[in-house]
């Protein structure tokens, strides 16, 4: 049996074996490098055909033409090839049904057999199995993405002033459940002068950089440098002043001295020079055009109406009062303002006061203005002046107004859950101040203001207590919710 | 003096006797094996590069696109928005300011791979914007782009790397020899 005694050519032959083994397992791992590579990329697509349609069905317009497109399906199926579909992957867009975020979410996912080479190959050497009959695995992505509630409380348009989020002395700012965003590009964007200066914020995203020394002498801990900067969220809204006509405007002209007053559900605008008095009716006016939602509009055309009562009711809560140039709350006694207010240009006087503006909570589908407390959208050419004492603070920047806020230091009614902490009850808006050309300044010595938003130039807080709540706490949908990438 | 006969015994113990052949066959054999350890480690190696630099392009995108709008470009320089090929992709780098090298950033810290052991990692990054209502956006340095109504802000990011292999093996993968990777992504900035 010297066949079996011959050892010459068994390594030879042990490798040949051992070669199918070894390439066997090279098939398999370059196969599921290839496969991997394909999760990834499909999971690309789908990202960004989901932001596609998402945007598509929150804004219409442009957002469904882009990438060839013409409606949800055909705009995330353009972002997906965009992106290297392959031909042979399919795509289902159609709202959310799966998951925790369904109503108002879109859901792209994709399908694509993976060319998994190896496996294909090699399919058709088994028994029962063949190259042309094999069924190549099917690599799947989904991604989820809808309008959900800004997570931004506080915006600092301006793109290079110093100091652009100025807290100096005993001032705070207290935003714990939000982010701030300070577009500014300067390296003391943000300043905190002062020992007992503090800004409580979940992040504050800073294009710039936070100042140290001398005159910003505190440090923050939770500021991100060098982020992006984020456009004015509310850019592009209707302001209510385009409702004004000639049946709802209201005014005597001549440099009169005028009072609003509102007696059950009267209003009334009276000239205290001459007594002459008039009657206030809103009209409806849908600032999306014909068909769209619509808020009761009553405009006030004099300069410096002076309120001396509460203005709207909490049942209709969906008004917005403009004050075409200039509005006057300065006094003691408590006020409140329900529905949106717009000061489109003129002063904005309310020093001392202990005033409340609600703005509209209901809905977007059913009011416009949702949200929207205290609007003022350009100072205009005569518009909110800067008191002296904000020399002390910084320059204003050239074409600016102020927004001056010095609002009381409290008492009832409470109309906030959360108040500031010394304990005593806070006069607040309920809602966003929209003053994308003004600094918003606080010089309040120990008053305090709660808001649910702010969107102004500069933020300027001194000795003044601000407290911001995030919108999503109070409102289901808003004009600040943003489309963004949820699964 | 060697007689014949002890020379040919001497041949018989070489081509005869089997001890030490399973060595000399492994020997044989062993290059083949290493080439195909090689092979496996190169392509996994350029496998999991390509995943990186993808993704690194897909990160700057969305990094981008999260922002809210308030991206221009990544190096803040006016593109060609007529132009859908993105012809005029911009390179985004340390030097540009840090407003606009977002992109970079985030594309840089997802690919750690790549920036520590491939040269020439590059990002650029092109953007195109039109307004909602198909009128023309208005672009400035410092408000970036501007529409009376929404932005439609898309950006393309793009990544590549010059790989070298992980073993150099002359005439196969010469000394010096690298691959180009690219990769690509393209989102909408959402509001």
């Amino acid at each position: 049996m010297r066949l079996f005694r011959n050892e010459e050519g068994q390594t030879l032959v042990i490798t040949a074996l051992l070669m199918c083994i070894l390439m066997g397992f090279m098939a398999l791992a370059i196969d599921m490098g290839v496969t991997f590579k394909t999760q990834r990329t499909v999971q690309t697509q789908a990202d960004a055909a989901v932001i596609a349609a998402a945007l598509c069905a929150t804004y219409g317009g442009q957002f469904c033409t882009r990438f060839g497109g013409t409606d949800v399906g055909s705009v995330a199926n353009g972002a997906a090839t965009a992106n290297g579909m392959a031909s042979n992957a399919t795509i289902s867009v159609a709202p959310a049904v799966y998951g925790q975020h369904l109503s108002g979410y879109y859901e792209v996912i994709i399908k694509q057999p993976s060319a998994t080479p190896f496996v294909g190959t090699f399919a058709g050497l088994f028994a029962g199995g063949s190259s042309a009959g094999y069924n190549p695995m099917n690599v799947g992505a989904r991604a989820v993405a809808g309008l959900v509630p800004g997570t931004t409380c506080l915006y600092v348009l301006n793109k290079t002033a110093d100091k652009s989020l100025y807290v100096k002395g005993a001032a705070q700012i207290t935003a714990p459940h939000c982010s701030i965003q300070v577009n500014s590009n300067s390296p003391s964007a943000v300043c905190t002068t002062g020992n007992s200066a503090t800004i409580d914020s979940g992040q504050i995203l800073v294009v710039g950089s936070q100042g140290s020394g001398g005159n910003c002498n505190q440090t923050q801990n939770n500021v991100q440098s060098g982020g992006g900067s984020a456009n004015d969220p509310l850019a592009d809204m209707t302001m209510p002043d385009t409702g004004c006509g000639a049946g709802n405007t209201f005014g005597f002209g001549g440099g009169a001295s005028v009072t609003l007053s509102q007696s059950g559900s009267t209003i009334t605008l009276t000239n205290t020079g001459t007594g002459a008095t008039k009657t206030v009716t809103s009209a409806p006016y849908s600032p999306g055009g014909a068909g769209t939602p619509s808020v009761n509009v009553a405009c006030f055309s004099d300069t410096n109406v002076k309120l001396t009562s509460s203005l709207g009711t909490t049942s209709t809560t969906n008004s917005a009062w403009v004050f075409q140039h200039g509005l006057n709350v300065a006094g003691s006694s408590f006020l409140t303002i329900n529905g949106t207010t717009e000061i489109q240009d003129g002063d904005f006087q309310e020093a001392n006061t202990n005033l409340f503006i609600n703005g509209p909570t209901g809905d977007a589908s059913s009011q416009p203005y949702t949200g929207m407390a205290l609007l003022v959208p350009s100072h205009g050419a005569t518009g909110p002046t800067c008191p002296s004492s904000i020399s002390s603070m910084g320059t204003v920047p050239a074409g600016d107004g102020c927004l001056n806020l010095q609002f009381g230091s409290g008492g009832s009614p409470n109309q906030l859950s959360n108040k500031c902490s010394s304990g005593s009850t806070t006069p607040g808006i309920v809602g966003t101040v929209y003053a994308p050309k003004d600094v918003l300044y606080m010089q309040d010595n120990g008053g305090c203001l709660s808001v649910t938003n702010i969107i102004a130039d500069e933020v300027w807080n001194k000795s003044g207590d601000l407290e911001i709540y995030n919108y999503n706490l109070a409102y289901t949908t808003s004009p600040l919710d943003v489309v963004r990438l949820v699964e | 003096m060697m007689s014949g006969k002890l020379v040919v015994k001497r041949l018989k113990s070489i081509w005869c006797c089997e001890s030490g052949s399973a060595m000399v066959e492994t020997a044989l054999t062993f290059p083949l094996f290493v080439a195909l350890l090689l092979g496996a480690v190169e392509l996994g190696d350029l496998a999991y590069k390509a995943n990186e630099i993808t993704n690194a392009a897909r990160s700057g995108a969305q990094y981008a696109s999260s922002t809210g709008g308030g991206y221009t470009d990544c190096d803040g320089t006016v593109p060609n928005v007529a132009s859908p090929t993105y012809a005029t992709a911009h390179s985004c780098g340390s030097t540009s300011s840090p407003s606009t090298r977002g992109i970079y950033v985030t594309a840089v810290k997802d690919a750690p791979l790549v920036t520590k052991s491939c040269t020439s990692f590059t990002v650029k990054a092109a953007t195109s914007c039109v307004c909602s209502d198909n009128s023309a956006c208005a672009f400035s340095g410092s408000s970036g782009y501007t529409c009376a109504k929404k932005p439609v802000i898309m950006v393309s990011v793009f990544t590549s790397a010059l790989c070298s292999p992980v073993a150099s093996v002359p005439n196969l993968f010469p000394v010096g020899s690298a691959f180009t990777i690219n990769g690509y992504s393209q989102q909408e900035v959402t509001f």
